[in-house]
């Protein structure tokens, strides 16, 4: 026994309890950075990648009974830097010079679709309430006490040593060997890089690899810590272990190793003194019983907002950037007038034909599935504004259509209060929180202003969710959120024909409101800041002013939808549409197919609600070929194919940043131009 | 500039026009049922058929088997297939009846049961077959565990065993689709079966359950995994294997069992981020400190702020449970937080000295796989655990049928099972003329212990929510079964499959053993 005492025994056993957490998030955050430095990609899909060797490492040694060392070779040695090089040849190489968020956004895509890709190809589904095997003879056996105050098993300590070892090996790569030093060459500029007889490409391609293999290996020694293996239990670490590579700026190495094993400390620190602080200081119990579950966001939030240096952080940008073209500009704006007049009528004419098909034709289910699509393209607008105009990266406006479900369910159920009235007041609630979570971010841009986003989403889901006066609380749990449906005058929205009326009047006043922005003040001064914020503000533009309006216009838009997607089911479902990883899911359908119109979000929309039942479970070629008996075997096709093709989405987004409607329209215009310049010529 | 004036405008009078609105009164407001006192109905499973030597697979629909006697023509009645028909012309009657004790020769609660009467427009009914819908999770599920699957098994091994003896009404009864709850998209699943019409009730095993209001508001019978309490409370078309009435109410069965593992300082632990296991814990808490007195137990350590999933570990928090002296723990936290626990009090080296109480942990291959990590724990259940005797035919039915089906004796299997038992039950009780709202009027006023293998349920009256303190929607007793952990598996310890307390008073008593099945 070193330590004797009380309070610093107490104070050393949290230390040593919190070591092995802490290398957990110390080897995710040392992948982050690794591939932040390699690649330039803040890479959300980090999780993914380890789950898939940690799965094809449990389904070799404790599935097919391998050896463990012929299981690890293949899973992390094999399979991985394989990965790796997929990733770089089919997504990421296309991807150098894209912005950081760009490249965020297909990583989101891919922290969904490679664990479904992997799970189909391997028939591997989730394991729970089992130990995982580690690399380690007897690891979970075996314990060490050095120092006679707490126990570490054998897994544990390989973890601690890999995550040792990875930092001084990787800062020693990147200090002092010539591939360290062009790996990050690519990631400034491959051409300048190209210039110097460099081959980037095969540069970039070792730096996937290494940072895939470095995932691999993290991902099977992370398994043996939890009794269960699931993409899910990754993507969590991954969002708490952001935090850890926050502290190393997503460059340093070895403060990514100590902010790991520091969050690691803090946590365990801190829920060995304050339970008992708590119960002696009474005013101290709040702090306990909310904090505790939401401790890694709280902390990440704070390192976003309060730590000067991670504002004044420069994005890996090619210098050579400046001379590639600017974007073009929307394809309407520059397409043939005919062209134009020709694709509104034919426009409304196909809406005026989906809608009488759907009024006289659509059964309960596609009633509620086009209500859906229509709220959903709603809330999409939100994005519009925020990213399609603002250009900026939010990741909490599920959180925003939360308030406003929740508002309407709390206003209906306490106070029999106007379900619209209600909606009104969770929109202006909505952005009035959209408001006040731009003005600490205001400084943060890129994928910092995306993490900072995101970790409000997980606060909001740890902590606000479970107050009474937010979703209910223990009342809620025989009661639920149950929200009626508005009644105007004579008129009774219980009618799902009539709800979906009011759902398209809704739909057609927002997205006139977000066109009348974008052409207004607002949408041109986010335009210019877009263009470059210091032009901008050369000529006396406030940035802030107009991102805290384009953050409260978002939200109340959120807001809104959201309180009429929980008057449609007629309860507020959190968990199933507003939880953190849904908003994931929504952000990505929207800029994949086009984030900067009112028709690309709606289009989004519909693809969100409509495109599984319609397309993979085969309802549209059951009708093209008269009858579901006719269809082949293999419809209806299995969900997961959503989640699949839905990383496929974020991949063309890589090679389509405009997203697929406006690259659609743009190709397609440029078809109908130059069919019409020959056609003029001829005549 | 002007534009955007009009547009506020516009929206503004909106605001204003939605303010001077209200709500539908329409929606979600089925009533509760009656008060009425309900008759006990024993399980429908009168005959003994033997099971078929070729299990039927549970991916997918199983095919009817064969007729042999093809059941249902245009002329009623049919003649009983039944070779040794049991019913008696003078019991039969529409009336629900109570159990008789048994005497020489048992007489059929429901000899209409092979009566044929033709049917127009009942949905999923023709003359051969009575089809229903299963929603259930299978992929995607984050628990890991068998569920879809487990629960189909269930339900048509309980379907062939009736259909051995001739169905019912002349009628097979039929899985007419199986749907996944993958990216729990329960609410269009149960719009699906509302909009095809083609499945007289519907059978739902799921994690999300939002699809359940539309189901009941649409007046499909529908027969659930009772694992969520808002979503089937107060909807009198929802019937479950038990009923989660009272989540804050205190819990006699909890103490006894902590008092059988001579606990005095108990630990409680529940995830933070979940109303319901906070609510679980409390209640726990609120238990001890009700019952504790007068078996000499006290809370010591009380945790409802774990992070999920326990990201973090669990080492500060049995750090703490040691030092507060405590000898038992029980938790709100599913079996990997359950797993972790153990091993992190074996790494302390206290876990021959603390009992665990097992919440969701009923799983053989679980605690097979940790070896001796969980022996002398206990675990809590909702059914009569497999480990007792329970003499009904039903469950005898049971121990032969699931297995032959492929299926393990375990609890999605029994849910699936018993569901599907009340389901008979209901369309046994509705008679030979039977529609949805019919079965579900008589289900309403029955009183249901699927032989003896759940505490009985008075659906006349427990479909609405109980307030602690509050009698009148409780369960007549409260009852629980639970098994003790030795040598990697199950053992029961209790003299009888339930032990109970009265069900319209709070205060300590010792138990009573009960049979419901006896």
């Amino acid at each position: 026994m070193i330590l004797a005492s009380g309070f610093f025994e107490d104070l050393f056993r949290g230390l040593l309890q919190g070591t092995p957490p802490g290398a957990v998030y110390a080897l995710i955050a040392l992948g982050f950075v690794l591939t932040y430095k390699t690649s330039g990609v803040f890479n959300l899909a980090f999780g993914a990648q380890a789950y898939i060797s940690a799965a094809m490492y449990f389904k070799a040694h404790s599935v097919w009974g391998w050896p463990k060392w012929a299981a690890l070779l293949v899973s992390v040695f094999v399979l991985a830097p394989l990965v790796g090089l997929v990733l770089e040849r089919a997504i990421f190489r296309h991807l150098r010079t894209a912005s950081a968020v760009s490249k965020l956004v297909v990583t989101i895509g891919l922290s969904v679709a490679l664990p479904e890709i992997f799970n189909w190809a391997a028939r591997f589904s989730a394991v729970a309430g089992r130990q995982i095997t580690g690399i380690v003879p007897d690891g979970a056996g075996v314990y060490y006490d050095p120092f006679g105050v707490y126990r570490f098993n054998r897994d544990e300590l390989a973890m601690m040593a890999v995550a040792l070892a990875g930092t001084l090996l990787l800062a020693a790569l990147f200090r002092f060997t010539m591939m360290g030093l062009s790996m990050r060459a690519v990631v400034e500029s491959p051409r300048m890089t190209e210039l110097s007889g460099i081959n980037a490409n095969r540069v970039s391609a070792f730096a996937w690899a290494l940072s895939s293999t470095f995932a691999g290996m993290a991902g099977v020694l992370i398994a043996p810590r939890f009794n269960s293996l699931s993409s899910g239990d990754y993507f969590t670490l991954v969002i708490i272990a952001v935090a850890a590579a926050a502290t190393g700026l997503l460059v340093s190495l070895p403060r990514a190793l100590l902010g790991g094993l520091g969050l690691g400390w803090f946590i365990a620190v801190f829920n060995t003194f304050l339970p008992g602080l708590a119960d002696d200081h009474t005013w101290l119990r709040p702090f306990q019983e909310n904090l505790t579950p939401s401790l890694p966001f709280v902390v990440l939030f704070a390192i976003l907002v309060l730590w000067r240096a991670v504002g004044r952080q420069r994005e890996a940008s090619d210098p050579l950037a400046g001379v590639d073209p600017p974007p073009p500009a929307l394809a309407a704006l520059e397409r043939h007038p005919k062209l134009t007049l020709f694709t509104r009528l034919f426009g409304v004419f196909f809406v005026t034909v989906v809608g009488l098909v759907v009024w006289f034709r659509a059964d309960v289910l596609w009633m509620s599935l086009v209500t859906k699509a229509v709220i959903i393209a709603l809330i999409y607008l939100s994005v519009t504004v925020i990213t399609g105009m603002g250009g900026q990266i939010s990741l909490c406006q599920g959180t925003f259509a939360a308030i406003g479900g929740f508002t309407v369910f709390q206003m209906a159920d306490r106070f029999n209060m106007s379900v619209l009235a209600a909606a009104l007041i969770g929109a202006a609630l909505a952005a009035v929180v959209g408001a006040l979570l731009s003005l600490p971010v205001l400084r943060l841009g890129g994928v910092w202003l995306a993490i900072a986003t995101l970790a409000f989403a997980f606060f909001f889901d740890a902590v606000m969710v479970k107050f009474s006066w937010v979703g209910g609380g223990s009342t809620a749990l025989l009661t639920g959120t149950q929200v009626p449906r508005p009644l105007i005058g004579p008129i009774d929205f219980a009618s799902d024909r009539a709800f979906l009326v009011l759902a398209v009047v809704a739909l057609v006043v927002v997205s006139v409101v977000v066109i009348q922005l974008r052409e207004g003040t607002i949408g041109r001064t986010l335009a210019a800041l877009r263009g470059s914020e210091v032009a901008a503000a050369s000529i006396g533009i406030s940035a802030a002013r107009a991102r805290i309006v384009a953050f409260a216009v978002s939200a109340a838009i959120a807001g809104l939808g959201g309180a009429l997607l929980a008057m449609h089911q007629q309860n507020v479902n959190y968990a199933l549409n507003f939880a953190p990883v849904v908003a994931l899911f929504w952000l990505v359908v929207v800029v994949a197919l086009g984030a900067r119109t009112v028709e690309g979000a709606i289009q989004a929309g519909a693809a969100f609600a409509l495109f599984e039942p319609l397309i993979l479970q085969g309802e549209l070629l059951g009708w093209i070929v008269r009858g579901e008996e006719r269809l082949p075997e293999f419809f209806p096709l299995s969900g997961n194919w959503r989640l699949i093709l839905f990383g496929l989405m974020a991949m063309q987004f890589a090679r389509h940043p405009e997203g697929l409607v406006e690259h659609g329209k743009r190709r397609s215009a440029t078809r109908i131009n130059r069919w019409l310049e020959s056609r003029e010529a001829r005549a | 500039m002007n534009r955007a004036r009009r547009t506020l405008t516009t929206v503004c009078a909106i605001a204003m026009l939605a303010a001077a609105c209200g709500n539908s009164p329409s929606g979600d407001g089925a009533t509760p049922a009656s008060d009425a006192v309900a008759p006990t109905t024993t399980s429908p499973a009168a005959p003994e058929p033997e099971p078929d030597p070729e299990p039927a697979g549970t991916d997918e629909a199983p095919e009817p088997e064969p007729d042999p006697e093809p059941a249902g023509t245009d002329e009623a009645p049919e003649p009983d297939p039944d070779p040794e028909p049991v019913g008696t012309d003078e019991a039969a009657t529409d009336e629900p009846t109570t159990t008789e004790p048994a005497v020489e020769e048992p007489v059929d609660p429901y000899p209409e049961r092979h009566t044929f009467m033709a049917l127009e427009g009942v949905p999923g009914v023709t003359d051969d077959e009575i089809r229903v819908s299963v929603v259930g999770i299978k992929q995607n599920n984050p628990l890991g565990t068998c569920i879809l699957d487990c629960f189909v098994t269930g339900i048509q091994a309980y379907f062939d065993y009736v259909n051995d003896s001739g169905g019912v009404y002349g009628r097979n009864l039929v899985i007419d689709e199986i749907l996944d709850d993958e990216l729990f998209r329960n609410q269009e699943h149960a719009l699906k079966i509302i909009a095809d019409n083609s499945s007289l009730a519907a059978f739902q095993a799921t994690l999300l359950p939002s699809g359940w209001g539309d189901l009941n508001d649409a007046g499909v019978p529908t027969f659930v995994w009772n694992i969520h309490g808002a979503d089937a409370v107060n909807r009198d078309n929802i019937f479950g294997n038990h009923v989660i009435g009272c989540p804050t109410c205190t819990i006699r069965s909890f103490v006894w069992i902590a008092s059988q593992a001579g606990a005095t300082r108990v630990g409680l632990l529940g995830y933070g981020i979940t109303e319901t296991s906070k609510v679980c814990a409390k209640a726990f808490s609120d238990s001890i400190d009700l019952y504790g007195p007068a078996v000499g137990m006290e809370v010591a350590y009380f945790n409802d702020n774990m992070a999920y999933g326990l990201p973090n570990g669990i080492g500060p928090e049995v750090t703490q449970m040691i030092d507060a002296g405590v000898d038992f723990i029980a938790t709100c936290m599913d079996l990997n937080a359950m797993l972790t626990l153990a091993q992190e009090l074996e790494r302390q080296g206290v876990r021959d000295q603390i009992t665990l109480l097992h919440p969701n942990s009923y799983n053989d291959e679980f605690v097979a796989a940790a070896g001796d990590l969980f022996d002398g724990d206990y675990a809590l259940l909702v059914f009569a655990a497999f480990e007792y005797e329970v003499d009904s035919p039903l469950r005898h039915a049971y121990d032969r049928w699931v297995p032959a089906h492929g299926g393990p004796l375990a609890e999605q299997t029994l849910v699936g099972w018993i569901n599907a038992d009340l389901f008979v039950t209901g369309l046994l009780e509705a008679g030979p003329g039977f529609d949805r709202q019919s079965i579900i009027d008589s289900l309403n006023q029955i009183t249901y212990d699927a032989g003896g293998l759940i505490n009985p349920v008075d659906w006349s009256r427990q479909h609405t929510a109980v307030e602690p303190f509050v009698y009148d929607h409780a369960y007549e007793l409260h009852c629980t079964s639970s098994v003790r952990i030795e040598g990697g598996g199950f053992v029961g310890f209790q003299p009888a499959p339930w032990m109970c307390w009265p069900g319209d008073t709070e205060e300590w008593s010792e138990p009573t053993p009960t049979d419901f099945a006896a």
